[in-house]
């Protein structure tokens, strides 16, 4: 990591600005620094936030959140006075910095002083420190990650500065105290933004705006005028350089950028930590009755005995809290080597987007309606950008679910509308595919004279249509357009004859009819109904919906092969992955008979259509069928999901079955914003490692790596996979790539030949 | 009882179902895990894994259910849950003969390859959907077909499934999961079939060796309250 150089006052990092002169000392009527004999006014400390540099509570960084008030250059401010200084100083002289404990040495006494004082005033001595230690400085666009939060927190209304929200980090605080000094406007557009000393362009842009997106960040309004908001770990590109979003260092963004997007997890977890508070959360309503029962009974450690789940919900609910508070008790110290080593690793990880035209915050957003037909001349109807920028709006926001736009841009993304066609030709093409499915629902129709006829083909008919007409019943019948049962059943012998049926689910068993005559070689199997609802729920349009559910199957028949070869493929990669990514996990699972990854099975048969909500499938369909960053992104899903429950698996499960229960129970509590954006996050690592191997082993030459030497020491700054070497040594040993690997870099939907379907079908083909 | 208090022995035992699809296999592990029904529940994709204990006089069972898709396509994943297993519950549908046919090919994979010993009950289900017995009610008046009474659904006679069973030395059920009806008793008999020696092996997460929690488990397992014993299956 290097240090910029300084791009002004404000962004300067040496000692010279933080500290007095001389003849300023007086002012601050101060203790001195006993060393320097000079120093910064400490006006607020806050401790014990943690930065959560890896998933383990273990690993978390203690330190303070303080504002400082530091000295501008003389002269520099024409407005110099001792009367300005002690009472209103002006912002630019203020330092929201985050110092890690161990960073503080001798001032650590003046830091807790300070944060034991109480009381909303300063201090009526000042305290003096020595100005923070800062190291690096980051430049560079800001990762979105930066701006998220998991959507599971927004939901509870959690806001980091809320006074009344169930979590404590002392960012309230901090804020009234910022207050003090500076102007500080939330952002009406989205409320966990507070613009500090905002420009007429930042309130305009962050004032108004219409955006259910949640984030967290304190945008600073880069300018001179602005507060120089630095980490101690960190110093911010502050200053004259007038860049747009990057350069709008606020402490929370360093946090992310300095310990990569695990901070964005924890966030509720930046908190001072003690067994009060975990009784205080035990006490919370918002605690899942299960778990408040539980913890109220008095058989709760005999349940441990009773081996079914309450154990392991105990332990999913605790994630982190267990070890947090225990690290509270034991107040591991880090040393500064630890600090340094962490930066080399976790740190390095972060992964920054590209920079885009777009303002991050909007590239999150949902893609409505009008926004998409933007994307398109209004003259001929063609595509007008390239559809690898429609394709990262999609991906990154997915789009509106309530303007109808899904209809539209699903058969683009389906692959029945081809992305260049114009609109006349796409007018064309649905006539024709209407007739066409109108011919193949013809096909089978004629069957229901004789029900199939003789033989065995008329057997296997019957058979088919009684599956299907079962599992329509069953599928998605909560969603309104699948719950009625008004109509009367068409077919007296059905077994639903008595119950009724409507419209919708009859057009539901017509198309996975249609799709068994038209695929015979795979024939309709359990799940399809599954992958077919959410179309037609959109599309409201039975052709267009079949037609859209065809391109769908293409790339999902792998799922449905007798032999379940297309399955164990994708497990098998699966495999690969997690011990690419993750060696310890993997060792675990290993342990538990668990690397079949059988417990993914679900998932990835039918696109995790069990594990989430209605409308977050559907969103999370939309962003898999872009092939934006890898045409198997599912699998990061799974990688993703299987990280953020990490601490509980390797502390908890043990057994297969343990693992598969667990996993299946996730089923509509997994947040997906959270998990996308983690899965991204891990995709760009992944896809960082295999390069940084490729360059370094000299691709295509995968061998076992010696342990590094000298040579890898020099480039272990930039290298990702020397920068594992911190944690986990091992895993740079044993680096080959393997050809399952190499394909998830792959863009390309993979279509199987038809002659493997056919062998592997359960179909019908005379 | 002599003691009351004097903690019983404590057994795991693997069960998987396996039939056809929709024939109401997990339907029967909802009732009895959780005493539920759900109308119109999701076919079952992969499988499910739930537990569920059942307090016997002698020893109390925890039953470790392997729920499987019943789906043909799906069946050659089926030996990874029958591995191991000590029961397995084959179920069909008793309005839907074909499924007792397919009933019967579990049966025969099972005999052939699952554990011996293994102890395999034969279920038909649905008895809510035909005139009889104390379940009979059934709500849903199903469409009289092939001249029988209107409100009976049933296909497969008790006779001919039971003397199938006796044959092949199944036990033998007639349930509802819907209502309710002799879905304990099931589960009941097959904890009362598994020889005890095939007990053995208890594998409970106290017998795990791993990490952190293993000596918590100890100490609980070995002081902590015995939950009131009760007789029979827990729904």
């Amino acid at each position: 990591m290097t240090s910029d150089p300084p791009r002004g006052r404000s962004s300067s990092p040496t000692g010279s600005f933080y500290a007095m002169s001389d003849d300023e000392e007086g002012e601050y009527n101060t203790i001195t620094h006993t060393e320097t004999g000079r120093g910064v006014k400490l006006l607020y400390s806050k401790s014990k936030v943690y930065i959560h540099p890896t998933p383990s509570a273990k690993d978390n960084i203690p330190g303070y959140i303080a504002l400082l008030q530091q000295k501008g250059l003389a002269g520099e401010r024409p407005t110099s006075s001792s009367s300005q200084i002690s009472s209103s100083p002006a912002s630019s002289d203020l330092l929201l910095a985050w110092l890690p404990e161990s960073s503080l040495g001798d001032a650590a006494s003046i830091y807790v002083k300070v944060d034991l004082t109480d009381g909303d005033s300063p201090p009526k001595q000042s305290f003096l420190v020595p100005s923070p230690p800062t190291v690096t400085t980051h430049r560079g666009s800001i990762g979105h990650y930066a701006f998220a939060i998991p959507k599971k927190l927004a939901r509870e209304n959690f806001d980091p500065f809320g006074e009344n929200g169930q979590v404590f980090w002392g960012g309230d605080e901090v804020l009234r105290w910022l207050r003090r000094y500076v102007r500080i406007e939330r952002s009406g557009a989205e409320p966990n933004i507070y613009l500090v000393e905002p420009s007429k362009e930042d309130s305009e842009g962050f004032g108004a705006k219409a955006s259910s997106r949640p984030a967290a960040q304190i945008s600073r309004h880069d300018s001179s005028r602005g507060v120089s908001v630095k980490g101690a770990a960190g110093a911010s590109p502050a200053g004259p350089s007038r860049q747009t979003h990057d350069a709008g260092m606020d402490p929370v963004m360093k946090f992310v950028k300095e310990t990569g997007w695990n901070i964005m997890e924890k966030f509720s977890k930046v908190t001072t930590f003690t067994r009060k508070t975990a009784q205080e959360i035990m006490d919370n309503p918002k605690i899942p009755p299960q778990v408040r029962r539980l913890m109220g009974n008095p058989e709760v450690q005999t349940i441990q005995n009773e081996f079914d789940s309450a154990r392991i919900y105990l332990a999913r609910w605790a994630m982190g809290i267990a070890e947090q508070s225990e690290k509270d008790r034991t107040q591991r110290i880090w040393t500064a080597r630890d600090v340094m080593e962490m930066e080399d690793t976790d740190v390095g990880e972060f992964e920054l987007l590209e920079t885009s035209s777009m303002s991050l915050e909007s590239r999150r957003n949902c893609v409505t309606l009008k926004e998409w037909n933007q994307f398109f001349d209004s003259h001929t109807g063609r595509l007008s950008m390239t559809i690898d920028e429609v394709k990262e709006r999609v991906f990154h926001g997915g789009l509106d679910p309530d303007d109808g736009v899904r209809k539209e841009a699903w058969l683009f993304l389906l692959g029945v509308y081809d992305w260049y066609s114009t609109s006349e030709e796409r007018r064309a093409q649905l006539a024709s595919l209407r007739d066409e499915y109108v011919k193949l629902k013809g096909s089978w129709w004629e069957r229901l004279v004789d029900l199939g006829g003789e033989g065995e083909e008329g057997e296997w008919w019957r058979e088919q249509r009684g599956r299907i007409e079962k599992d329509v019943h069953r599928t998605d019948r909560t969603v309104p357009i699948f719950a009625g049962e008004d109509t009367p059943h068409p077919d007296p012998n059905s077994p639903f004859a008595s119950v009724g049926t409507n419209v919708h689910m009859e057009q539901l068993k017509d198309m996975l009819l249609t799709y068994n005559e038209y695929n015979k070689d795979l024939g309709y199997v359990q799940g399809m109904s599954d992958l077919l609802a959410p179309i037609y729920a959109v599309m409201q349009d039975d052709a267009m919906a079949f037609w859209g559910f065809q391109r769908f199957m293409d790339r999902m028949e792998r799922n449905f092969l007798r032999d379940q070869s297309g399955m164990r493929n994708q497990l098998l990669t699966l495999d690969h992955l997690v011990l690419f990514m993750d060696p310890k996990l993997y060792a675990h699972l290993q342990k538990a008979d668990s690397t079949n990854f059988f417990f993914f099975f679900r998932m990835l048969l039918v696109w995790y259509k069990r594990e989430f909500k209605w409308m977050d499938t559907l969103h999370l369909w939309e962003v898999l069928w872009t092939d934006y960053l890898s045409s198997s992104f599912h699998l990061f899903i799974a990688l993703a999901i299987l990280d953020k429950h990490r601490d509980v698996i390797m502390n908890h499960l043990q057994h297969f079955d343990e693992v598969l229960k667990y996993m299946n129970e996730l089923s509509e509590t997994i947040d997906l914003e959270s998990t996308l954006i983690r899965a991204e996050y891990l995709f760009r690592r992944f896809h960082r490692l295999i390069e940084a191997i490729d360059k370094k082993q000299n691709f295509p030459a995968p061998r076992m790596q010696p342990k590094p030497t000298a040579t890898s020491a020099q480039s272990s700054s930039d290298s990702p996979s020397q920068q594992q070497n911190g944690k986990a040594p091992e895993q740079t040993d044993k680096k080959t790539i393997s050809p399952e690997l190499r394909k998830l870099l792959s863009r390309n939907v993979e279509i199987l030949p038809r002659k493997v379907v056919h062998k592997n079908g359960d179909g019908f083909t005379a | 009882m002599a003691d009351s208090n004097a903690p019983k022995p404590s057994s795991s035992v693997k069960l998987v179902l396996l039939g056809e699809a929709a024939v109401g296999k997990s339907s029967l592990v909802l009732r009895f895990v959780n005493n539920d029904f759900q109308e119109n529940k999701e076919p079952t994709i992969g499988a499910a894994f739930l537990t569920q204990k059942c307090n016997l006089p002698s020893r109390t069972i925890k039953f470790e259910i392997w729920d499987t898709a019943g789906q043909e396509r799906f069946a050659s994943l089926a030996p990874m849950y029958y591995r191991n297993a000590q029961a397995a519950l084959v179920v069909y549908d008793l309005t839907k003969p074909t499924s007792l046919v397919k009933a019967r090919h579990w049966v025969a994979e099972l005999q052939r390859q699952a554990s011996p010993g293994i102890v395999i009950a034969l279920v038909g289900n649905k008895l809510d959907l035909t005139n009889d017995g104390e379940s009979g009610r059934g709500d849903g008046d199903s469409e009289g077909v092939e001249g029988e009474d209107p409100g009976d659904a049933r296909k497969v006679s008790t006779e001919e499934a039971k003397s199938y069973a006796e044959e092949e030395s199944l036990l033998f059920f007639e349930t509802s999961a819907k209502t309710g009806y002799n879905v304990t008793d099931v589960f009941t008999a097959i904890a009362n079939a598994i020889p005890e020696t095939s007990l053995k092996s208890t594998r409970g997460p106290g017998a795990s060796n791993v990490a952190s929690r293993a000596g918590d488990e100890q100490r609980v397992n070995l002081n902590g309250p015995r939950e009131a014993a009760k007789e029979g299956c827990a729904c």
